[in-house]
């Protein structure tokens, strides 16, 4: 039904963001190098980032401004935390 | 959605929400930066507190705030297809999972205090009660405007007025706290 308030893209966004919250869960307890876990676990956050700006704050049909403006935030917030998380800059 | 023309597309909410939105995310981004920069520094001590956090704890709360983000949404879905009395009862389920965070939160707290554990114990659980704070603090603004706009009586907004984009703006508010919340909960909780 499309004018059903609970058929929508809001649900499926839910359960999409659930289970990468479930994924990124199992790969904090997994065994491998906690670098690449935590690589993992920023890619996995910000992908939910962005699902929960494009669809739940809509700018998915938004200005293209404010479309370029989050995204350009996305990859910089992104680029920035994985780039620290991976100790290039040791503070001396 | 590149099929839209420029004139069906919608700015959801007031102009000014979105530059504090912008302003905000730049705010938490240079924090999460230099709650990293300070970890390199000290990555042992950083993963052995880490360790001591309450993780359960912090995946109740993502699931909590996940859900509320969902009835906000389902909320301003329901007020644009005219289903007023719909309006209402799912931003009291957003208000419900808001005050649960808090609660949680609470206890959490509670417990790394009782501890003996406070901001003055080591650079992490300085940045933990920090940034945990800073958030904690959006989630109870966040609650108090969806509890305005729960009390409003839908029935009487008028159609293309100014309820809906005011609804809106709270709407965007309180995601930007739930998308917050989404990278401390990695940072702080679950890099290994």
């Amino acid at each position: 039904m499309n004018d059903s308030i609970f058929s929508g893209r809001n649900t499926l966004v839910w359960f999409a963001l659930i289970a990468i919250t479930l994924l990124s869960w199992k790969a904090g307890h997994s065994c491998g190098s906690a670098s690449t876990a935590g690589v993992i676990i920023l890619l996995f956050a910000f992908a939910k980032a962005r699902l929960i700006i494009s669809e739940f704050m809509e700018v998915r049909t938004a200005p293209r401004a404010l479309q370029w403006l989050t995204d350009g935030w996305i990859i910089i917030a992104c680029g920035l935390l994985v780039t620290l998380s991976l100790g290039v800059f040791q503070p001396t | 959605v590149s099929e839209l023309k420029h004139d069906e597309r919608h700015l959801p909410g007031e102009e000014g929400i979105w530059l504090f939105i912008i302003g905000d995310l730049v705010m938490f981004t240079a924090l999460f930066a230099i709650f990293l920069y300070y970890r390199t520094a000290d990555l042992q001590a950083f993963r052995e507190s880490h360790r001591l956090l309450n993780q359960d704890l912090g995946l109740a709360n993502t699931a909590l705030m996940l859900t509320s983000s969902w009835c906000v949404a389902s909320a301003v879905r329901a007020a644009k297809l005219g289903r007023v009395q719909w309006v209402s009862r799912l931003l009291f389920g957003g208000i419900v999972c808001g005050i649960g965070f808090g609660i949680i939160k609470y206890f959490e707290w509670s417990a790394k205090i009782s501890a003996g554990f406070s901001p003055q114990s080591n650079d992490f659980f300085m940045f933990y009660f920090t940034l945990t704070g800073i958030h904690l603090v959006h989630v109870i603004i966040g609650t108090l405007v969806l509890i305005f706009f729960a009390r409003f009586d839908w029935s009487l907004a008028a159609p293309g007025g100014t309820a809906l984009r005011d609804l809106e703006s709270g709407a965007s508010f309180w995601h930007l706290v739930d998308l917050l919340w989404v990278v401390l909960f990695a940072l702080v909780y679950l890099m290994p």
